[in-house]
């Protein structure tokens, strides 16, 4: 096979087109079997020498150095670059220094440049593996130049990291990363948090929602999660009579949209798992592989030709060693046996497997052993902690002193809920105690103002009325709260505060005494109302089982039948979704169960949600003149397939082409949506 | 933010119904043909504030509308600035006597979002800001822009033609403009031949 050598053109901030940083560009190329690994072009070599330590940081593999002679400048209409063959070829001794071991050039540059280039550096091997920016870091800016033969050497007196000095014969980067789009996450530093709650598992809503194909609702779990602190999100989307491979990819790619952390792909669905790390864009960690011999035979070859870091489960076809010594032996199998796949062991976690303390008390002390052990090693571990707590009463106080205890054994990342504050509490001091947050300066800065006992009751200074109509999202909630507490029923609320409260705002922006900001500040007040209502529901259905789950399963919950469901859509082709959102979130506050199909929506994607839900009525917009040709033909297909209402709008529209296009109505903006479906639903209006 | 400009000039020639690049490129639209008028030379500009704008976006959209239009706002004003800065960087440049005119872009007038597959070659809009066209011809990232911009000779005779083109041009769509309104070289929206637009600048 023919050597592949891939190159990146970085800006001088070290980041890609798209956002990725250095070490995250290697990361990935490294991940997927790449011989040589650089940089080209839109550089000069003095700016590429400055970057090429954080490509050596995280891999040995050689890096290409091809710089342009400098940047270039606009000089009379043309353009032209200011590095001459002399200074370029100065340059590229630093670029040498620093580790770039195949040379050349880029914009700019000719043979001349590349002839002095080879006279400079004739004689020179490439630096050692490994040694370049480590030695550097201890010994300052005059770094010896070692050669390569005294590698080892040059590692066993510096600071070379623990796993290289334990394993010597290893030649390959011990730095274990994992990466999203932006910036990696590191192992082995500061542990690792990863959120668990994308997983369907005893959540009734996220169930709802990947049923439903919300991936809204998994979003906005993943922002919270992220929020409170969380490094990588795991995503797992098993779910009975669901089809795994399609809503794990949608989850991915919804999730990916809005942020670059790095995800952990949580299946043990082979097929989903491949199209899932086929789809993800980064280095990826994936959960999980076992001991068994049919998991890694299965596992390992995506994770290689993926180039993912894999979780490893300490058990096999035994079941759980119920010593310390049966789970490393496991891990030791399953290390072993990824090298044989061409995988480094740099990209094995190990899960030593918490089993509950309420079975067996010795449960903790050999996950603690396996822990420390692997450690020894320089071999990195990650655990789902809340199980060690199964069965037991106030798990969050046995959680998080195992937490503690754990991460004081070295466990380099920890699966858990980051909406857990004891959690969060046991790793941020634990991360002050141990010097991994030096100067306490995380701690101080999370937890300075935070209130010694959490009794302050927040008072309503607003009615929910005047809240909603003033935009004031937290005043909203916290004044729905009262009334619920007060023992008045959703449904009141609903039609005595929230509706009246939208109508006034509606009216006032119809008659333009109100605008879009002050409506759309409403919206999300009323959005915070139902959010309490909602809360209030699910406490209520899971206590007594009662209707209300019915009405607390829809999004709002007003006086809305389930049967109300519309499906909204940005026609092909478009892109542009502000106006769909604003829409959907005030039919929402309506109380209409909204399907919402998202932005450049082929015609048989409407027409198929349509006939899925019977949905009555259906949105379209389009921004865009050239756009409207596909509106025109989701109506048709609507037309042949579905007998629903069809309502169209958005900047390009106005009711002539709403009429010449074949729509039931048109909605200048999301007042009159709103109008037109109360008149459709409530009104009996054919 | 990772905020990025392309540009290129061209020689040029604008005849009634197009303009021809000298590289052999021609883009067809009546305005934009009386937008170069007698210029002999343009820019090809593009920008834009990157993916990440988007996600971000993306996410505010999933937490409050109200801050998720206020970000479309802000990201929209971001762009615009971006260019202008751009344009005054461009300006800089030319010598004394010839000026910049303002941004003409795809979509403007009869001058079709189609033609975006023509410019994006012509400027490797991919390679050199990350920038794409989706096949209906969308941008992506989405806060982006592409436009020409006309280098004209800004001399007094120049400017007295632009009054005569100004005041035609005012009859023709008939807009109730007084002559001391904005200049024609300030007004994007007279170029445009939507009058019915909402949002169009008296």
């Amino acid at each position: 096979m023919r050597p592949v050598f891939v190159t990146f053109t970085f800006d001088r901030d070290g980041k890609l087109l798209n956002g990725a940083d250095v070490e995250t560009a290697v990361l990935m190329a490294e991940g997927l079997g790449v011989d040589a690994v650089g940089f080209n072009c839109g550089l000069g070599p003095d700016l590429v020498a400055r970057l090429l330590p954080r490509a050596r940081r995280v891999t040995d593999l050689p890096l290409i150095a091809n710089p342009n002679a400098g940047l270039p400048v606009e000089k009379d209409g043309k353009t032209v670059f200011t590095t001459g063959p002399e200074e370029f070829a100065d340059y590229m001794l630093d670029v040498y220094r620093e580790g770039g071991a195949v040379l050349g050039g880029c914009c700019g540059t000719n043979p001349d440049y590349i002839r002095l280039v080879a006279e400079r550096t004739k004689g020179l091997k490439p630096m050692p593996l490994h040694a370049v920016s480590e030695i550097k870091n201890t010994e300052g800016e005059e770094a010896k130049i070692i050669i390569a033969d005294d590698a080892e050497a040059a590692a066993n007196e510096s600071t070379i990291s623990p796993a290289y000095k334990n394993n010597k014969k290893e030649k390959y980067s011990s730095i274990t990363a994992v990466a999203g789009y932006g910036a990696p996450v590191y192992f082995g530093k500061t542990p690792v948090l990863i959120g668990e709650r994308i997983n369907p598992t005893g959540k009734p809503l996220l169930k709802e929602a990947l049923r439903n194909g919300d991936m809204d609702y998994v979003c906005r779990l993943g922002l919270e999660q992220l929020d409170n602190g969380a490094h990588i999100l795991d995503v797992n989307a098993g779910l009975p009579g669901l089809n795994e491979t399609e809503t794990l990819c949608n989850a991915v790619t919804a999730l990916q949209a809005i942020t670059p952390v790095p995800l952990e792909i949580d299946t043990s669905n082979y097929e989903a798992m491949e199209k899932a790390l086929r789809l993800y864009n980064g280095k990826p960690l994936l959960n999980s592989v076992n001991g068994k011999q049919e998991s890694m035979d299965n596992v390992f070859p995506l994770a290689k030709k993926y180039g993912a870091a894999v979780v490893g489960l300490c058990l096999d076809e035994n079941g759980i060693p119920d010593t310390a010594e049966g789970r490393l032996a496991v891990a030791e199998k399953i290390i072993k046996t990824a090298a044989q796949y061409g995988i480094k062991t740099k990209d094995i976690l190990i899960d030593p497997l918490a089993l509950t303390v309420s079975t067996d008390s010795r449960n903790p002390a050999i996950d603690l052993a396996v822990i420390k052990a692997l450690k020894a090693k320089g071999i990195h571990t990650v655990m789902g902690v809340s199980n060690i707590s199964f069965g037991l009463p106030n798990r969050d106080a046995v959680n998080s002193a195992f937490f503690a205890m754990s991460l004081a054994a070295g466990l380099s990342s920890a699966i858990m809920n980051p909406q857990s504050g004891r959690m969060l509490e046991a790793y941020h001091a634990y991360c002050a105690l141990s010097g991994a947050d030096e100067g306490c300066k995380e701690f101080v800065a999370r937890y300075a103002d935070a209130p010694q006992h959490n009794t302050a009751v927040k008072v309503s200074e607003y009615t929910l009325y005047d809240a909603i109509v003033k935009g004031l999202v937290e005043q909203s909630g916290i004044a729905t709260k009262k009334l619920l507490e007060e023992q008045k029923a959703p449904l009141e609320v609903i039609n005595q505060f929230i509706i009246p409260a939208l109508n006034t705002v509606g009216e006032g922006f119809g008659k333009k005494t109100l605008f879009l900001p002050q409506l759309l500040m409403a919206a999300d007040a009323a959005k915070a109302a139902f959010d309490e209502i909602k809360k209030q529901m699910q406490g209520s259905a899971a206590q007594n089982n009662t209707a209300t789950a019915s009405a607390g399963g829809n999004a709002s919950g007003a006086d809305a039948s389930p049967g109300d469901t519309i499906v909204l859509a940005v026609v092909k082709g478009d892109i542009h979704d502000i106006g769909k959102n604003i829409v959907k979130v005030l039919w929402e506050n309506y109380g209409y169960h909204v399907v919402d199909l998202g932005k450049d929506v082929p015609a048989e994607s409407v027409v198929e949600a349509v006939e899925k839900h019977h949905a009555k009525l259906v949105g379209l917009t389009a921004l865009m003149t050239t756009t409207v040709a596909a509106m025109e033909d989701t109506i048709q297909a609507l037309r042949r397939k579905t007998n629903t209402k069809i309502l169209v709008g958005g900047a390009v529209m106005t009711q002539e082409y709403a009429d010449t296009i074949g729509a039931d109505g048109y909605a200048p903006d999301a007042v009159a949506a709103v109008d037109y479906a109360n008149q459709l639903f409530k009104g009996n209006v054919e | 933010m990772q905020p990025r400009y392309t540009v290129k000039r061209f020689g040029c020639r604008a005849d009634a119904e197009s303009v021809v690049l000298d590289n052999g490129t021609v883009f067809h639209s009546k305005a934009l043909a009386r937008y170069v008028g007698e210029a002999t030379e343009l820019f090809l500009f593009g920008a834009t504030l990157g993916s990440r704008v988007d996600s971000a976006l993306r996410r505010m959209a999933l937490t409050s509308v109200a801050e998720a239009g206020a970000g479309q706002a802000v990201a929209t004003a971001l762009i615009e600035t971006y260019c202008d800065d751009c344009c005054a960087e461009l300006q800089k440049q030319l010598p004394e006597g010839m000026k910049l005119k303002w941004r003409f872009s795809p979509g403007y007038g009869d001058w079709a979002l189609e033609e975006q597959k023509i410019l994006f070659p012509v400027l490797d809009c991919a390679h050199t800001i990350g920038l794409t066209l989706t096949e209906s011809c969308m941008m992506a990232p989405v806060k982006s822009v592409t436009a020409v911009m006309a280098i004209t000779e800004d001399d007094e005779e120049d400017k007295a033609e632009k009054n005569k083109n100004e005041k035609t041009f005012l009859k023709k769509f008939n807009c109730n403009q007084t002559e001391n309104h904005f200049p024609i070289t300030n007004n994007k929206c007279l170029h445009c031949n939507k009058i019915d637009c909402e949002f169009r600048q008296k």
